[in-house]
């Protein structure tokens, strides 16, 4: 399914609480991949659903080594923790140095993720250039954001980074990410987020602006795994969920998802027979009729898939 | 690409529109919530408690004037207010009518909420007490008459006319402190005092000596002095 990549310019606008706001708020099953350059802190920031402290030494470590040869998509899962909360995420290295010293196999992991059926794939990349090594990871993606606040140093650097970066996004197999920025800034400055957002999408033709998150202090220290009462409350919170929304809507979704699970969800038996979900009414290769799923608030509601 | 991969265990389930995977830790809530709850309820039982007593007031007995020890009580005596008992011993007003004819065992002054434990059926003379009495002159009493249980000391005088004298300096005390019983009016018309006083077997008879030659004289002691012998509270 899709893949975005997140990425700051310069400085830590908040690109790490960007990604887990989008992964807790994502509509679709989505994992979260930390492979921040400086290295990870996903794991450090907030424990597992259990309580207990997320495994620094299971994630990108160990899968990495793996990506010599081909990935299969569910093996990533198997590398995955589940944080409070429900978020699966692929805790991160621990410094540049081992994010530089695996630099060939980031390609093939970028490829693993693009051929994950049954979830998205947010990259935390924290900071990105046309020369980083982790390149392939925005080049295999759907969609690549840049984070930036709303502070002159923020804008021109992003802009400038983006300027740089647009001719090098072009993958090996043709492709090329969307571009797109999120604004962090505080609640009353609309007016000037949005003039940044049109100064940089002139300057950086093709980029598109996903909105104005707020900042919040408090909402942000729920991504701390500090207690935060009414988190769904929280100002951040609240703005985030328009701007992954529109996120969202913008990566695609792979016309034809057929899912095996465990136990078939009864309310998508039709007449009888348990179809496959998919998506604007196409044919599946087997040329078989399917049909929308019949819960509109469940879009991924898998049956049993038709092989 | 139609490739469908086994669903691992791991992978999450939808959001949907109301859900989120948000971070929340909520388990501190509950317990805040129901201390809470107690202590609004412990509040507003105490609040209730309170104004129930503040509103359950009888009507008690209090002095209308000072009373002095050992005085009998009247119906004079007595007045009416309004307060919350809270189980102390004060006296209802309708059982004012057991108490008149009792004596009081100590001074009251005026306005105070009387107890059961400030008064005395009856006061007996002790077995080693005698009641004694005495007139006197102007000149041997103070301004103020006297009045039944006020502690006097007695002092011996030099005779006013020609009589009988008893031994001893004038100016002597003959009993340090002792309690009046009655007063009263000598005869009608004269300025003489009849006073009655509780003195000591011991003493009576020096008393009884001075006070038949007129060589008595009295001064009041201040009120909370105890006389050497007292009556019988019982």
């Amino acid at each position: 399914m899709g893949v975005i990549t997140l990425f700051g310019a310069k400085g830590s606008p908040g690109v790490t609480t960007t990604a887990l706001l989008a992964a807790a708020l994502w509509p679709r099953p989505a994992v979260l991949v930390d492979a921040d350059s400086d290295g990870g802190d996903v794991a450090l920031r907030l424990p597992r659903a259990d309580g207990s402290a997320m495994d620094r030494s299971k994630g990108l470590l160990t899968l990495l080594p793996l990506a010599r040869r081909e990935l299969a998509a569910h093996v990533v899962a198997e590398h995955a923790q589940t944080v409070l909360g429900g978020v699966e995420v692929v805790a991160g290295l621990a410094g540049p140095e081992q994010v530089n010293a695996v630099g060939p196999l980031w390609g093939s992991l970028a490829s693993a993720f693009r051929s994950m059926q049954d979830a998205d794939v947010i990259i935390d990349v924290g900071r990105l250039h046309s020369q980083s090594v982790q390149l392939p990871l925005a080049q295999e993606s759907d969609l690549v954001l840049c984070v930036l606040r709303l502070s002159v140093t923020g804008v021109i650097h992003s802009r400038e980074r983006l300027r740089a970066m647009q001719p090098h996004l072009r993958s090996t197999t043709g492709r090329s990410p969307r571009v797109g920025i999120v604004v962090i800034a505080p609640p009353g400055a609309e007016r000037d987020v949005v003039s940044v957002a049109s100064s940089i999408t002139g300057a950086v033709p093709g980029t598109e602006m996903f909105g104005h998150l707020c900042y919040d202090e408090t909402g942000g220290r729920l991504f701390l795994g500090e207690p935060v009462s009414r988190p769904e409350r929280t100002l951040l919170v609240r703005s985030g969920r328009k701007v992954v929304d529109a996120v969202a809507g913008s990566v695609p979704v792979s016309p034809l998802v057929t899912t095996p699970v465990a136990s078939p969800d009864p309310t998508d038996v039709l007449d009888g027979q348990v179809v496959g979900v998919q998506v604007d009414g196409q044919l599946d290769p087997d040329g078989v009729p399917t049909r929308r799923s019949i819960r509109k608030n469940q879009p991924r509601r898998g049956g049993t898939g038709r092989r | 690409m139609s490739t469908t991969s086994v669903r691992p265990a791991g992978l999450p389930l939808a959001a949907g529109p109301g859900g989120t995977r948000l971070p929340t830790t909520r388990t501190r809530r509950p317990t805040f919530a129901a201390l809470a709850v107690l202590l609004i309820l412990v509040g507003a039982l105490a609040s209730a408690w309170l104004v129930y007593r503040s509103g359950n007031r009888v009507d008690v007995l209090v002095a209308s004037g000072d009373i002095e020890a050992g005085q009998q009580i009247t119906e004079g005596d007595f007045s009416v207010a309004r307060v919350a008992t809270d189980d102390a011993p004060v006296i209802i007003a309708s059982a004012q009518g057991n108490f008149l004819g009792t004596y009081a065992a100590t001074s009251i002054p005026e306005g105070t909420l009387l107890n059961r434990n400030m008064f005395l059926k009856e006061d007996v003379i002790p077995q080693n007490g005698v009641v004694v009495g005495m007139v006197l002159t102007p000149q041997q009493r103070p301004a103020k008459d006297v009045s039944p249980g006020d502690v006097v000391r007695l002092y011996l005088v030099p005779p006013s006319e020609a009589g009988g004298t008893v031994p001893g300096e004038s100016g002597d005390t003959v009993v340090a402190a002792v309690r009046v019983i009655e007063v009263g009016p000598a005869s009608s018309g004269s300025q003489g005092l009849a006073v009655s006083v509780l003195v000591g077997t011991g003493e009576s008879g020096k008393v009884v000596a001075a006070s038949s030659a007129g060589q008595i004289a009295l001064a009041r002691l201040s009120t909370g002095t105890k006389p050497t012998i007292d009556l019988v509270r019982e």
